[in-house]
């Protein structure tokens, strides 16, 4: 799928016109540019052209902070998340190699700084007793409904994603990574294994737990 | 097969998500006809997760750009290291110091030690600049200490 970006183009005589290849890598992520393109970017950048990171950071934005919102399910720490994925990118900048594109780079990042916040918001919840007070999960399941369903519809879609919210808020860190990237990312077991640095049998297993955790719990909610 | 080997749960998710080799595939599908078990396990996976979309998030450009600027201007409250600059930095001290110790070794009881070179110097201060993460790992360490006080 080739587009332009008319954001992306001619600013500040930096960049040429450039266009959107959404071509899907071997691990996962689109490209979101031209490999040319951003190595100019990531070249201008690393002479400290502020500009050019800039241009880096709208190219990918969006889908970064999406993949860290849908495994912390709120927008606010999603966005901090995807802040950090790209401050990182920015002390990195001297050594990255390009051995992998930037948007892979910036999608693993972001997916391994979402499990670390997971696991530390999992250990304070479980140290201090803290309920449930996500309810900024609310904000994934308002941008979900369609506007134009009737009121019946709404008030069904909200009740069943909020109980897949929760189903998926007691899942371990890791388990909800896997069944995030592979259900709703869409990602492979073999692309997951890559992103997230494991065995491609650990992934299974993960997923495999989260499935059946997700079903009973699932099932045992709808029961009730 | 026996009913052990074919009952591996785990096949039912890889099924449902297509992660089976066709082989598997094809004996898992002969098997499902014949055991209702599976066939109901598989339908309450396929049950359960039916509602499970995934949400879209779209960015007007107004939001992109605020999200922009608050990362350049974090950027620029962290500023990126150079290492030609660290580099030019420590040549110029590893210099200094070849200087120092040579003057020394005039004298034969000062032994000259060789200096290090100066990308292992530069790969240590690498390290150090890992330190600002220090304060998030003390926090979870922290935590792990109170999670096991119970």
């Amino acid at each position: 799928m080739l587009l332009n970006m008319p954001a992306l183009s001619i600013r500040n005589g930096i960049v040429p016109a450039m266009t959107i290849i959404d071509t899907a890598l071997a691990d996962g992520y689109s490209l979101a540019m031209q490999p040319v393109t951003e190595k100019i970017l990531l070249d201008q950048a690393r002479d400290g052209q502020d500009q050019a990171f800039a241009q880096l950071i709208e190219a990918h934005s969006e889908k970064i902070i999406t993949v860290a919102w849908r495994m912390v399910g709120q927008r606010d720490i999603a966005e901090d998340i995807a802040q950090e994925a790209f401050l990182r990118l920015y002390k990195s900048l001297a050594n990255f190699r390009g051995e992998s594109s930037v948007g892979t780079w910036l999608y693993r990042t972001a997916t391994r700084l979402s499990i670390d916040h997971l696991r530390r918001e999992q250990l304070r919840r479980k140290i201090f007793f803290f309920r449930s007070t996500d309810s900024g999960l609310a904000d994934p399941v308002d941008l979900a409904i369609s506007p134009s369903a009737s009121p019946q519809d709404i008030l069904l879609a909200k009740e069943t994603q909020e109980r897949i919210q929760q189903v998926l808020n007691t899942l371990p860190a890791r388990q909800k990574a896997v069944f995030v990237l592979r259900q709703m990312e869409g990602l492979t077991l073999k692309e997951i294994a890559v992103t997230l640095g494991l065995q491609e049998g650990t992934v299974k297993s993960h997923l495999h737990r989260a499935v059946t955790r997700f079903r009973e719990e699932f099932f045992q909610k709808k029961e009730a | 097969m026996n009913k052990q080997d074919i009952c591996h749960k785990e096949q039912l998710t890889l099924y449902h998500y297509a992660e089976l080799s066709p082989t598997q595939r094809c004996a898992f599908e002969t098997h499902l006809q014949g055991c209702p078990a599976c066939r109901t396990a598989l339908e309450e996976i396929q049950s359960s997760l039916a509602d499970v979309h995934a949400t879209e998030l779209k960015l007007d450009s107004a939001q992109k750009q605020r999200f922009v600027e608050k990362v350049t201007s974090s950027t620029r409250r962290r500023p990126l290291s150079n290492p030609r600059i660290w580099g030019g930095g420590l040549a110029a001290v590893g210099m200094l110091a070849l200087v120092i110790v040579s003057l020394y070794s005039v004298d034969q009881t000062v032994q000259i030690v060789p200096a290090r070179p100066a990308m292992a110097d530069f790969e240590v201060l690498e390290q150090l600049d890992m330190l600002q993460e220090l304060d998030l790992l003390q926090k979870l360490e922290l935590l792990q200490e109170l999670d096991k006080l119970g």
